[in-house]
């Protein structure tokens, strides 16, 4: 049944979406733009597009992962998923008034793990689903580092005799733009995914579809006009922390750095596998900073990554906790 | 006594945590952890050869030997600068 209730928390998923689009999605464009291939605006309608048409190519794997994968679908209601909801905006907001990168979607799967286990204990929690998300939080970003690092290093080899290299840069500069839209696709079939997941979640909830049934394509359309609005809105405003507070990226680095976590991205979003864009690229930006040395890495800054990469499932878990318990006394 | 570099252990203890990894992942995504653990230890017995093997192993030249020569000190008074 239809209730306010449903509509606002469907809402507040479609806003969630919107900053997340205005947040994570200039990480597809931090190394276009570093690298001046694209002006910032041009950047962000670039990615916007592509974030937009990567449900046409990938399917919503990832949507059905997030619904049915990470809580049993039985106990779920519109109280919880809101909690989860909630606690996940309320994660991203403190972190990034700490200024730490962290990401979206795990703090959307602590959420939505917290609210429930205040809701009908732990065994709501969907093991299987976990042992599927928990290993690739920690392999999405080394897969992104050694795969980068490994076409960098080929790519160097490749080219090492061209003494040309202002017209080698001009084709890796054009090459960036196949290499940014690449990984907006992988952005797009990952992030607008997971609040995809979300309001399937939702719609389970108040048994207006089976939890076996696909998303619907209501549902697929609104999620990826927020995340597309949102990138076209606000991404430009943090590329430069990514595109060279970590490592000073050149033309082919930054067509390595997103080919590489576009292929990882591409990977899990066929396996349904949620993983963190953010986490993605920042290990592939780093593999493409360890290629020159290891100093030029700003290993500070990749630390506070690693910091809000293992904080955040936790926190989010806690903030969701907090959030349920009160209405479960009262 | 010449010893292997950080980037080689930078990625030898990738190849640790991806191994780490291999168990906990479900079994139709081990192949990936696999992966990892197979292309981390590559790099890091690669850079362990480069280390072990280069005759300057452990004192690095900063600048290239041609650089040192252009930006040697002035020759005193009297003498001149080496060709």
């Amino acid at each position: 049944m239809v209730t306010a209730g449903l509509v606002v928390t469907i809402a507040v998923a479609l806003a969630f979406d919107f900053f997340n689009g205005f947040h994570d999605a200039a990480n597809s464009i931090a190394t276009v733009v570093s690298t001046r291939v694209l002006s910032p605006v041009l950047a962000v309608l670039w990615a916007a597009f592509f974030n937009f048409v990567a449900f046409i190519i990938f399917g919503t794997r990832v949507a059905a992962t997030i619904a049915t994968d990470v809580v049993n679908p039985n106990v779920l209601t519109v109280g919880v998923v809101f909690a989860g909801l909630a606690a996940a905006i309320v994660w991203n907001i403190i972190t990034w008034w700490l200024g730490l990168p962290s990401s979206s979607s795990h703090a959307l799967i602590g959420g939505m793990a917290g609210a429930a286990v205040a809701h009908a204990g732990w065994s709501s929690l969907e093991a299987a689903g976990f042992r599927k998300i928990i290993p690739f939080i920690f392999l999405s970003p080394i897969i992104g580092l050694l795969l980068a690092f490994t076409l960098l290093t080929i790519v160097m080899w490749s080219f090492h005799r061209v003494r040309r290299i202002d017209r080698l840069n001009v084709g890796f500069r054009r090459s960036q733009l196949v290499s940014a839209a690449a990984f907006s696709l992988g952005h797009g079939s990952n992030d607008a995914q997971k609040t995809m997941g979300v309001i399937l979640a939702l719609l389970i909830a108040a048994r207006i579809v089976p939890a076996s049934a696909p998303v619907p394509l209501w549902v697929v359309l609104s999620a990826q006009t927020a995340i597309a609005i949102g990138t076209a809105l606000g991404g430009w405003r943090i590329v430069h922390t990514m595109g060279s507070r970590i490592t000073r990226l050149k033309p082919v680095g930054g067509m390595c750095a997103e080919t590489a976590a576009a292929a990882t991205l591409f990977f899990t979003a066929h396996a349904g596998v949620p993983v963190s864009t953010t986490h993605t690229i920042t290990g592939a930006i780093v593999g493409v900073g360890t290629t020159e040395r290891l100093s030029a890495v700003r290993w500070g800054v990749a630390g506070r990554v690693v910091w809000a990469w293992v904080l955040t499932i936790p926190g989010a878990f806690a903030v969701a906790w907090l959030v349920s318990v009160p209405f479960k006394i009262f | 006594m010449r010893r292997i570099g950080r980037r080689a252990q930078f990625f030898f203890v990738l190849g640790i945590v991806s191994l780490a990894l291999v168990w906990p992942t479900p079994p139709q995504f081990r192949w990936v952890a696999w992966l990892c653990v197979g292309l981390a230890g590559l790099w890091g017995v690669l850079f362990s050869i480069e280390d072990l093997a280069s005759p300057h192993a452990g004192s690095r030249l900063k600048v290239p030997a041609d650089e040192a020569g252009l930006f040697a000190p002035p020759p005193a008074p009297g003498q001149q600068r080496p060709s």
